[in-house]
Parts: structure tokens; sequence; C-alpha cells
């Protein structure tokens, strides 16, 4: 197994070859590096952040995971103009990416999607029958499974039991997570190593079929021979960000695997993928809140599985309704009040059901290339969004009630406190003062979109970057449209099917 | 060499004002931010980011001190505010209508929450027991 950590290199100029480089080594580049291995290609995974192996990530404290595996440790946001919130973005960081800090949470993609894709943009090899077995393929190596039972927190089941009294439906979520003991803090690495994250299923056999890893490697400079790409240039990074020396590597092949908010930065800034002007452009993030149910005896939110149930059927009106793990640094930042005013939250935590929304993006957002590491991620929430987003937190704020909760905390000013069954129907999306809101998401997608002309995309339906023979993108950029669903799975089904693509191209692609 | 802290620190005495307000447990029988030094900690566990995040956060940490003239028209830094005026100040900072303002209250309140919350001593007090766990469940293949 060859890691090599750029932090602790020795010579000032590190040069290296191989048949393939890909540049990202979370969801879609792990699997890219292990199809090209198993297709007896020589690989150099490049990653901008540090190398931890999996157990060593299983001894993290929540202070620690944050710090170390959080891309700008957890503060990257997507901030838009208008009344529009600030919408907090968490990206991984580090071998693995983002796919170490995933609730595990597996969807595919909506047949009504795929079908989508293929009636609208005309992406023929999108359509659900022909990737059906790469979602089959992709969930068997992640060992995805129901969430066991045993594993919803009583909280879990008394808001399941209201939502059916409400003659909602509501199922458990399929995870890639095996064995789960209910430590409920997914989001910030499972203590036990139940997650099938990439850095335990991909990576791995990776690694030991020969791919070099290289961490702490910052990708700033592709290189060309005419309009072929011949390598990667860029510099070591130190802990704190010191750039040390330089490195070189150059491939038969070039991938890029940088995640959406990413990848366009890097292609802007190298001049590729330009010729459409969407690069960059079409930005779903998939936008949600946070809100906490105040039972009036313990539930024992934080012991049980972190996502457990989900409700199928406000889905289809673009609402997302799931349980999040929500350890107490993150509740104690967002209770009401100062001091023992939110400590009064705090002591009642077993009190305190976590429940997360996400809304359908109804909107686009960009990513805006500008001096320094981090691009501007610019994404606004219009009239649509802000109605169906209130339109989640009243029926969350419903079924909380019918549960049994003494009141409902939520962070959409002037709503915080909802009491009654009443305070959730009065809520207005006109009243809110959505500057002030709090918001997050986890899925950003679509800024590298798929297409089948050069004028409407930036890859064809191969991956490549139309105007250069042996650049690809794979990453949760090239979805061409937004899922209403956790991506991980598309993604890594999408990576799995280009990689079989460019397997099957092999004698034009390597020479 | 390795740095060691994030902040300078100034910032990290205006850090653990904030904290001690922000945690005051208002009971002598818990832990108080003090005691556990959250200002430090913070700047410890954040020495290892990326260089933007250091001058950043440093710079929201000093626009607390700052502002107290522009959130409740105070001229005094806030710092030297009293305990009550500190107090209601945090509590306007939160929800200011001036983007940047409430940037600075909530920014640092994430960051400084986990690393108080997420102490040992402070989840033993809130009856968290990090090392619970369910017995390994591997059932239902569904």
């Amino acid at each position: 197994m060859q890691v090599i950590e750029g932090r602790k290199a020795e010579k000032k100029r590190f040069e290296d070859s191989a048949d393939v480089v890909i540049i990202g080594s979370g969801a879609s580049g792990a699997v890219l590096a292990k199809e090209m291995i198993d297709d007896g290609r020589s690989v150099i995974l490049l990653e901008e952040g540090p190398w931890y192996t999996p157990e060593q990530k299983c001894q993290f404290s929540i202070t620690e995971a944050m710090m170390k595996l959080f891309r700008s440790q957890g503060a990257t946001v997507a901030a838009g103009l208008g009344d529009t919130p600030l919408i907090s973005n968490l990206l991984g960081w580090g071998a693995g990416g983002s796919s170490v800090l995933t609730g595990g949470v597996c969807f595919r993609t909506p047949d009504s999607v795929l079908d989508g894709w293929v009636k609208d943009l005309g992406l023929d090899q999108l359509s659900p029958a022909a990737m059906e077995p790469f979602f089959d393929e992709v969930e068997a190596d992640l060992r995805i499974e129901l969430t066991p039972e045993a594993a919803l927190s009583e909280g879990v089941r008394r808001y399941r039991s209201a939502a059916e009294s409400m003659g909602m439906e509501a199922r458990r979520v399929k995870r890639n997570i095996t064995g789960c003991r209910g430590a409920s803090r997914c989001n910030f690495v499972c203590p036990v190593g139940a997650k099938n994250s990439v850095d335990r299923v991909y990576l791995p056999e990776a690694l030991e079929g020969g791919t070099k890893l290289i961490c702490d490697a910052l990708a700033q400079r592709l290189t060309f021979s005419g309009d072929r790409v011949t390598g990667v240039e860029g510099r070591f990074l130190a802990p704190g960000g010191k750039k040390l020396g330089r490195f070189r590597v150059r491939g038969k092949l070039v991938i890029l695997a940088m995640g959406a908010v990413h990848t366009p930065q890097f292609m802007a800034r190298n001049g590729v993928g330009t010729g459409s002007g969407l690069l960059g452009r079409g930005l779903t993030i998939h936008p949600g809140f946070r809100a906490y149910g105040v039972f009036p005896d313990e539930v024992k939110a934080g012991l049980g599985a972190g996502q457990g149930i989900y409700l199928p059927g406000p889905m289809e009106k673009g609402i997302t309704l799931i349980d999040i793990p929500t350890v107490p640094g993150v509740m104690g930042a967002t209770v009401p009040g100062i001091g023992a005013a939110s400590r009064e939250y705090m002591e009642k935590r077993h009190h305190i059901m976590p429940f997360g929304g996400m809304i359908h993006d109804y909107d686009e957002g960009r990513i805006i290339n500008v001096p320094g590491r981090e691009p501007i991620i610019e994404y606004s929430l219009g009239g649509r969004a802000k109605e169906t987003f209130i339109d989640a937190v009243k029926l969350l704020g419903r079924i909380y009630f019918e549960a049994g909760v003494e009141e409902v905390l939520i962070s959409i000013p002037p709503y915080k406190r909802l009491r009654s069954m009443d305070d959730v129907e009065q809520m207005d999306a006109k009243q809110v003062q959505w500057k002030h809101a709090e918001s997050a998401s986890f899925h950003p997608l679509g800024t590298v979109r798929m297409g089948t002309s050069a004028t409407d995309s930036i890859v064809d339906p191969s991956g490549r970057v139309w105007e250069h023979p042996n650049l690809f993108v794979v990453d949760g950029g090239i979805v061409p449209t937004h899922l209403g669903v956790n991506a991980q799975v598309t993604i890594m089904a999408l990576a799995l099917k280009l990689a079989r693509g460019i397997r099957g191209r092999a004698g034009e692609l390597f020479g | 060499m390795a740095r060691e802290h994030a902040f300078s620190p100034g910032v990290r005495r205006i850090l653990q004002v904030y904290c001690d307000r922000m945690y005051d447990p208002g009971r002598e029988d818990r832990t108080t931010p003090a005691d556990i030094a959250v200002a430090d900690r913070m700047s410890r566990a954040m020495a290892d980011g990326p260089p933007e995040n250091r001058f950043g956060i440093g710079m929201l940490i000093r626009m607390i001190n700052w502002l107290p003239l522009i959130v409740m028209g105070r001229f005094s830094r806030f710092v030297k505010l009293s305990v009550e005026d500190q107090d209601r100040y945090l509590e306007k900072l939160g929800s200011h209508p001036w983007r940047p303002i409430r940037l600075a209250g909530v920014g640092i309140k994430v960051m400084t929450s986990i690393q108080y919350w997420q102490h040992p001593k402070v989840l033993a007090e809130i009856g968290v027991d990090e090392s619970e766990l369910l017995p390994e469940i591997v059932e239902d293949k569904g």
C-alpha cells in the first residue's frame, strides 16, 4: 500500500507518472481508482486533505473530526443576495472525502429523475434500466441494508407512530452501515467503524492493487500538449495550509473528482470546460433545516441510528423529512437563549428529538471562482423554495405535536419556539426573516453538467470534457439536475458506469 | 514547527469572555467555560486549519469586541461591559439585521459550542455518556 503524505515529503520537487491521474479521493474518485486498478492500469490518486486510517478516524473526538475531516473546519457556507439565508455546506476533507461524514443514507436516483434525464436531456444511457446494474453493484459493495428496527431510538418510534396515525407511511432508511451501535454521530465519523464509507470499501482495494495515494497535495495546474492533458502540477501542504514542495504527475488520462464545488473552480482556473459558459452554474444543494421536538419525558434520541426513518409521501411534494443525528455540541449552538437559559435545554437533552427537513432545489446557484483556496458558493432561496421550506416545517411540526412534544425549537425567525399546533398552522413564509434563518445543505451537485451538446453542457455522456480527449469529470458536478434524495449512491453509480465506459475504450484512451 | 495556537493571546481573551457569558452555567456545581479553558482549546484545535479560517474567525472574534457601539449604542468594548450588558449584547448580536454582525454571533457560537458541550465533564453533567452504545445489531438485511 502506497500512501505518500505531502507534509512529510523530503524532496522539494516530487515527480511521478501513471496511466491514470485522479484528483479527489471521495465517493467518485475512490470508485474510479478501484476500477482502473481492476483494469490493470497504474493509478495516482491526488488528495488535497490529509491521510488518516479508518481506525484513526474512529478515535477522533467530535472536535477533532470537525477540525481534521471537514473542509475549512466546517465553515463553508453558501450565500446569496437579497432576503435569503446563509446555508452551511458541509464538505469532507481528506482521504475518503465527504463519504466519511455522511449519515449513511442511501437512496437510488428516483426513476422519475432518470426518466427526465432521458426525455428532457437526451441522456439515453442513464435510463432506469441502464443504471440498474450499477445501482445493484454499488449497493452490494457498500453493503447497504435497512436500518434495523432495534436501532431506532424511542424518539424516532414515537415520531413514526404519530406520522402513521396521521395516515402517512414511514419507512426505515437504507444505509451503508453494518452493525450499527446507535452512537448517533454518523456525521462525525462512526466511532465503531460501522459505516462502509469509501475509505473502507473502495480505497483499500485500490491501494492494495497498487494505487499511489498522494495526500496533502493541492492540485493547481493541468499541463497540456495541444488539446490533450498531460498531467497535473501543484504544491504539497503542511498542516495549517503552508505550501511546501512542488509536485508534478503525468498521466495518459486525467480524471477530476473534487466534487461539485471545487472541480468547477479548478477547471475555470485552468481554462477548461469554459466553452459553453455554463461551468460552475446550475448548482443544486438540497437545502434543509433542523428542528428539535421537546418531549415531556426522555426519548433518548442520542442512542439510536443516526438517520433511521423517512416519510416517502412528502417527497413527492419536494419535502424530505428524516431524523438526524445531533451531538450536544451542535445542539448547544442552536437552542435558544444564552447561559443558563440555553443550559436548561441541554440538561433536558434526553427529552429532545432532532429532525431535519430538506427541500427540492427550485433554484440554482453557482460557483464563483475568486482568488484564494475557496470559491464563493452563491445560492438564493426563491419564492417557491421558501413556501416549500415552511410547508416542510409545518408538516414536521404537526407530526411532532401529534407525537406529544411540548414545544418545537426552530431557527427560522420570527419562529423560534412553537408551543402548539396553532403556532404551527400560523406560520407563514412571508413573515419569515429569511436572512436570519438557519439552513444547512449536504448534497452539492450539478456544476459541471453532463449533456449531449457542447453548447449546453460541460462534459459529454461519457464524462469527457468536450474540448479535451483525455480529461474526464466523474463527481457530483456532472449530475444534470437536482435529485431530491441523498446523493452518494447516485454519485458512485455514475462513477462506476463512467469507469466501465473508460475501460471499454481503453485501446483508444491509453493507446 | 507546528503552530500551537490559531489566535493571538488578545483574541483568545475576547473569546474566553464570550464563552464565559454564552455558556455561564448559572450554578456553582457545574463546569464553567473558564474551568476548561474553552478559548484556548478552540485556538489549539484550529491551529492546523487553513489560514483563511484563522484569519476569518480571528476577525469575527475581534468584531464581537468592537461592536457594542453598533449593536447597543454603548461606547465600550465587549470585554469591558458589565456582565449584564455582555449578556444583553450577545442576545442582540445573534439576531442583528446586518449580516456580518449576525455572522459573527452565529459563527463563533457554533465553534465554541462544540468545544464546551462536547467536553467530557460537561457531557457528564448533562447526562450524556458518549460510550453508551446499543448491542451490535446485524439483523434485517432487507
